[in-house]
């Protein structure tokens, strides 16, 4: 009983990095483009389709088919957004409409280009080692070490480089970093591209995990978002609400079905933003 | 106003009479505009909500399936008659509606959004889970009880009847839909969606405001679930999928947004593309995401935006001709 | 009678502290102006007054009731209405729908769903009347994103009046408009019925203090003086502060 626990628990730590990077993702493009990305899992699920695709048609080796795939999307997520969305952004309500029909063209697309079907994707590394006395699959951790991996590079970049200051003081105040010189198309470009990328590498980590689907979005954009609502659209509260409920769910899902855990967890987000919402009462009240 | 109502009495009479010369002319027509006639309840339920107090939900689908289970169990487990089930299906909606409004309706637009996207995503899976109840994908199938209106029956099994019943719950919906938006509080939405900070110090409360919205939006949508349910004898899982949350966005946006007879004229749109197409290419909904990003682009209130435009040459809405 | 008052009222932002322990007084049927350079908490403290914001601390006593934390359009039912510096009308909608809004929240059932709201006359009329009042009585079917800037300026008094209130917030009103348009609007506000108390931010020295029988200055935060317009054209630490001499 211990052990399927502490297996559920280390899936869950797997998993909340993965969801991390989604809602990263989420978050940046949110924070710069006041763009509610609801295309963001079919994202995800391309960047897995496409890796997939590398590795079984074009035999690439699974962590070139995930750089390829990664940069794919990311081309395409940048051309998106010179293209769809550029003159609109600031504006929730009309990038909201652009967005649906992007995610719409896109689930399309993936069921054209992968079909229906549901396939395992073969991790790149077999076996398992023992953690805390629980066998657990060796890719899982590689998994989690790469997404590490890309968080911190993530931080460094925004919170280190001059590029990543110009795109935290965009988040901060739009005009201002306007009036500042900073071009704000290109941050708009890179940062929707940045976005992809963070989604199709959440989807190709995932793909071993979970096998790839063209619906497979559906699960990690509702978990992303309840992730990024209880972290109020902040960069560190996604991560850090992350970690409270993919651990959650993996554990709650051993002894309920996985659906029923994921009701908690919204349950659990209304809970914290009703409890928010009656202790801001007295603070600033303002809009979005 | 006077003409505009004449015009409007007008397209329902022809709605009307056209019934029976499409039955016999082509089945398939007669079938589109029967289904038709449901989106359109749909699509302005949704319009209420989205078209005129600018609360975009992508989780509508919620209470389409809602009402569609409503009526359909109502009839399968404890044999209500047509309106009863009816009822019992409304009744259901508007509670869900309510728990649902109280709490997301105060929040700011992105978060509202993403709630009734997790929200629809919760409601799908939990119907392909509870397959007991629901059916899950395959869904339930019932026999419709008869309409009663007093000492007379009416059997939605006859194809006219059917068409009639429907028919006549677009009508009193639209017209219901018109009053209110025509009226005091339809003024207010309209408000709340031209300057939603403003109505605050005007003596509004934006958030009670914006729940009645809501409140009355699920509600008609759930009518439309129940009527789909009574249309097609059958319900599945698949009314609270995402695809259907986002038709009547495309219909709204197609359309027309806060006009009502747009979301009309996109689920027509729709529908005989739907009828033409989906046989040999079954990812038609392509061709609406791409609609969906070239109308916001140029023509962001749609086809019934276009047309207000040439007759009156002007580029604003006057919500006194709404 | 005190109509509207605030005791030790504060307000932060982080560090800044943009409204500072103001205590303040307004009589019922006053002209009150408020002068002070940009940045001194003027708006801020409409804000806090009319409810957009919450102040860090101290009390807002209206009618002796302690509005603090109430809500904004609880404030507007009870008589405080406020104008807004950057124009902030519906901008798609005509001037009597802009102004039928306010008039309706004072009629007895303003969210009525079953009435026909182009038939309430009582409502139209009190509409017109006050579009008259401001002189915009003949651009009714104007839509006002289509207005010359200093008509939305007026819209906006006119907004602010469409609530019935009895104490009326104008913040800058006059930005915007020619020396002329300024008059005319502070001769319109003159004529203002005597019980209605106004309090007017203002930058237009002339207009303000041709219209308000005590100043009141604000600096960093503080209310530095409080007395008539003549006293403060005199007050030295004003000259200092603002003026410039």
């Amino acid at each position: 009983m211990l052990e399927t626990l502490l297996f559920s628990f280390f899936n869950g730590l797997i998993w909340a990095l993965i969801v991390s990077l989604v809602a990263l993702g989420l978050c940046i493009i949110f924070g710069i483009m006041r763009v509610v990305n609801v295309a963001h899992g079919e994202l995800y699920a391309i960047g897995a389709i496409i890796s997939f695709i590398f590795f079984k048609d074009f035999n690439l080796n699974f962590w070139i088919a995930m750089i390829l795939s990664m940069a794919v999307v990311g081309l395409m997520c940048a051309i998106l957004e010179k293209v769809v969305y550029r003159v609109y952004e600031g504006s929730v309500h009309i990038t909201l409409i652009l967005s649906i029909g992007l995610a719409l063209i896109l689930q399309q697309v993936n069921l054209i280009i992968f079909g229906g079907k549901v396939a395992v994707m073969p991790a790149p590394l077999e076996g398992a080692i023992s953690l805390l006395g629980v066998a657990f699959p060796i890719y899982r951790i590689l998994a989690a070490g790469i997404s590490i991996l890309f968080l911190f590079f993530i931080w460094y970049f925004l919170f280190k480089t001059s590029l990543g200051l110009s795109i935290r003081a965009t988040m901060q105040d739009r005009e201002m970093a306007s009036g500042l010189g900073i071009n704000i198309d290109k941050i708009s470009m890179l940062t929707f591209g940045l976005g992809g990328v963070l989604a199709a590498a959440g989807g190709v980590l995932a793909a071993p995990i979970v096998s790839v689907h063209y619906l497979m979005g559906a699960d990690i954009l509702t978990i992303s978002f309840i992730v990024v609502i209880v972290g109020q659209l902040s960069l560190r509260g996604a991560v850090m609400a992350s970690f409270l409920f993919a651990p959650l769910e993996n554990v709650l899902a051993l002894f309920f079905a996985p659906i029923i855990a994921r009701v908690i967890s919204f349950i659990l987000m209304c809970v914290i933003v009703v409890f928010r919402q009656t202790n801001l009462i007295t603070k600033i009240r303002g809009s979005d | 106003m006077r003409k505009k109502t004449i015009i409007e009495i007008c397209v329902m009479a022809i709605l009307a009479i056209i019934a029976p010369l499409l039955k016999d002319f082509s089945g398939g027509i007669f079938s589109l505009m029967n289904t038709a006639l449901i989106y359109g309840v749909y699509g302005m339920g949704y319009d209420l909500l989205y078209g005129y107090t600018s609360q975009t939900s992508y989780g509508s689908s919620l209470f389409l399936g809602l009402g569609a289970y409503g009526f359909l169990l109502s009839v399968r487990n404890f044999n209500a008659g047509f309106f009863p089930a009816l009822f019992i299906g409304l009744l259901i909606v508007a509670v869900v509606a309510i728990a649902i409004g109280l709490f997301a309706v105060r929040m700011a637009e992105s978060y509202f959004v993403i709630t009734t996207i997790i929200l629809v995503w919760i409601g799908y899976y939990l119907a392909m889970n509870m397959v007991g109840i629901t059916g899950g994908d395959d869904g339930l199938s019932i026999t419709v009880p008869p309409v009663s209106l007093g000492l007379i029956d009416f059997s939605v099994y006859d194809p006219l009847v059917g068409y009639y019943v429907f028919w006549s719950f677009f009508v009193i919906t639209f017209f219901i839909l018109k009053r209110i938006v025509s009226s005091h509080l339809g003024k207010v939405f309209i408000a709340i969606r031209t300057n939603p900070n403003r109505v605050e110090f005007l003596g509004y409360n934006l958030v009670y405001g914006k729940f009645i919205a809501f409140v009355l939006s699920s509600i008609i949508i759930g009518l439309a679930g129940s009527l789909l349910a009574v249309r097609f004898r059958y319900s599945s899982a698949s009314y609270f999928s995402i695809t259907y949350a986002a038709l009547p966005i495309i219909w709204c946006v197609l359309g027309g947004a806060g006009t009502l007879w747009g979301a009309f004229l996109g689920a027509v749109i729709f529908l005989v593309f739907q009828y033409f197409v989906s046989s040999w290419w079954v990812n038609y909904l392509i061709i609406f995401g791409v609609l969906l990003i070239a109308i916001m682009k140029f023509s962001p209130k749609g086809i019934l935006g276009i047309v207000k435009k040439r007759i009156k040459g002007a580029s604003h809405e006057h919500f006194r001709n709404t | 009678m005190n109509i509207l008052e605030t005791h030790n009222l504060t307000k932060k932002f982080g560090g800044l502290v943009a409204v500072n322990d103001v205590d303040f007084v307004l009589k019922k049927g006053e002209k009150r102006g408020i002068i002070g350079p940009n940045g001194a908490g003027k708006t801020t403290f409409f804000n806090l007054l009319s409810g957009l914001l919450m102040p860090s601390s101290g009390e807002v006593i209206f009618q002796g009731k302690k509005i603090t934390h109430l809500a904004p359009y609880k404030r507007t039912k009870l008589g405080i209405s406020r104008t807004f510096q950057l124009t902030n009308v519906f901008f798609d909608m005509t001037v009597f729908e802009n102004v039928w809004i306010g008039v309706n929240c004072r009629c007895k059932h303003p969210l009525n769903p079953f009435s026909c709201a182009d038939k309430d006359t009582c409502v139209a009329e009190k509409t017109k009347k006050i579009c008259e009042l401001i002189g915009l009585g003949d651009k009714l079917e104007e839509v006002a994103g289509n207005l010359s800037g200093g008509d939305q300026r007026l819209l906006e008094v006119a907004i602010g009046l469409s609530t019935e209130p009895v104490v009326l917030l104008l913040d800058e009103p006059t930005s915007g408009l020619s020396p002329k348009e300024s008059v005319e609007l502070v001769k319109t506000l003159k004529s203002l019925p005597k019980e209605l108390s106004i309090v007017l931010i203002e930058h237009n020295i002339d207009a303000v203090f041709d219209f308000s029988k005590i100043i009141t200055v604000f600096h960093e935060g503080k209310i530095i003086a409080e007395d008539s317009p003549v006293k403060i054209r005199k007050n030295k630490k004003v000259k200092e502060v603002y003026l410039g001499e």
